[in-house]
């Protein structure tokens, strides 16, 4: 652990002990750091806004209901968080096995574009969305998790294990997997769309 | 020989990539990647491809701050009501009530099959039907009428209405 994650970790830590005290500020300091990376997680695992906002409340009223118990020496408040959140979504692609059509997404509701973005610009973005989605669709769910820690949350595998719950070296197998799978499946839109993607972002 | 190097990058270079190999085997991929096209064209595409998905990946499903705005006012007002007293069918979906599901759900069905084996009932589909041999009755006539051999025994079928026995072999012979 470099210096700079140490004393982030213990950074955190302050503020973790802020809130089991009783500091309402603690809770939202929390929030504020974690909510956006936690909620790209679940969407990027559900493919879904309403179910990753409600997944994202959950783990979070879960997480703060139980913060006394979190023991940082056994491991970092994110992957915690993770660890929480990514058990709820696999609950969630139970209860949704046989229901994998997703009404918004039919009617387009699902890419907002911002307000202030050109037309071509939000044309460009819904596409490059839509290829990803598809085929983060087309990941069976471990594979999907494994992609989107390692990728898309920046993960190593010690922690891709840790919140899996696997073994490092499964872990591994799965990045490898779906890296391979997921380049297949990019490949007839063009991998130029990821990069229109970033150009826009 | 090619093939196991080229094998052998591809089952590491995910791992190579992002450092995680230990010193020999990030050596002897290296290596391959230097002497062998194959190995070199598989770590170009896969480096390519990484850097793709390490810079798209975290743009996918990034929040507006209205919505984070919402979770956190609904996640207030959920901290701020007292705990409900939790009832036994509230843990639905969690992994062992799942696992407990899925068992009774098992249960239930080979109970559903087993079922019938144990009320002694057959599905006529299932079974095998085996003939069964008519049951003969030897029928001897008294003498008084002039009667031929072949009439003295005649064989009488169990159910039929002919005229009733004086004489019955038992049992029935087996076939």
């Amino acid at each position: 652990m470099t210096d700079n994650q140490l004393a982030m970790r213990q950074e955190i830590d302050a503020i973790v002990n802020r809130a089991v005290n009783g500091d309402q500020n603690g809770y939202a300091e929390l929030y504020d750091r974690f909510a956006a990376s936690l909620y790209r997680l679940c969407y990027s695992l559900l493919l879904n806004e309403q179910d990753a906002e409600d997944i994202l409340q959950e783990s979070f009223l879960y997480a703060f209901k139980n913060l006394q118990r979190f023991d940082s020496r056994k491991a970092s408040l994110k992957t915690w968080l993770y660890t929480i959140a990514i058990s709820r979504c696999r609950n969630t692609y139970r209860r949704k096995r046989f229901v994998t059509v997703d009404i918004t997404q039919w009617l387009g509701l699902e890419l907002k574009a911002p307000p202030a973005e050109a037309p071509e610009a939000a044309a460009i973005r819904r596409d490059a969305s839509e290829s990803i989605s598809t085929a983060l669709q087309d990941l069976s769910p471990r594979l999907r998790e494994a992609i989107v820690l390692r990728y898309g949350q920046g993960m190593t595998y010690r922690e891709i294990s840790e919140v899996m719950g696997c073994p490092q070296k499964t872990a591994e197998s799965r990045v490898r997997l779906g890296h391979e799978r997921l380049r297949k499946a990019l490949q007839p839109v063009g991998l130029g769309l990821l990069e229109e993607m970033l150009r826009v972002h | 020989m090619f093939r196991f190097k080229y094998r052998y990058c591809k089952v590491h270079m995910a791992r190579y990539l992002s450092g995680d190999l230990s010193d020999p085997v990030r050596r002897r991929v290296a290596r391959y990647i230097d002497e062998n096209e194959d190995c070199y064209r598989e770590y170009m595409r896969h480096r390519e491809f990484a850097q793709k998905l390490e810079r798209s990946l975290p743009a996918f499903g990034r929040p507006n701050p209205q919505q984070l705005d919402q979770v956190w006012t609904a996640l207030k007002a959920d901290l701020q009501t007292p705990r409900a007293q939790s009832l036994w069918y509230s843990d639905f979906g969690s992994r062992s009530s799942m696992h407990f599901s899925y068992g009774l759900a098992a249960l239930a069905i080979a109970i559903a099959l087993m079922l019938p084996l144990a009320l002694g009932y057959h599905s006529p589909l299932l079974s095998i039907s085996i003939a069964r041999a008519p049951h003969y009755a030897v029928v001897l006539r008294p003498p008084a009428q002039e009667l031929s051999s072949a009439a003295l025994f005649e064989t009488v079928e169990p159910g039929s209405s002919g005229p009733a026995p004086l004489l019955q072999s038992t049992p029935s012979p087996r076939l």
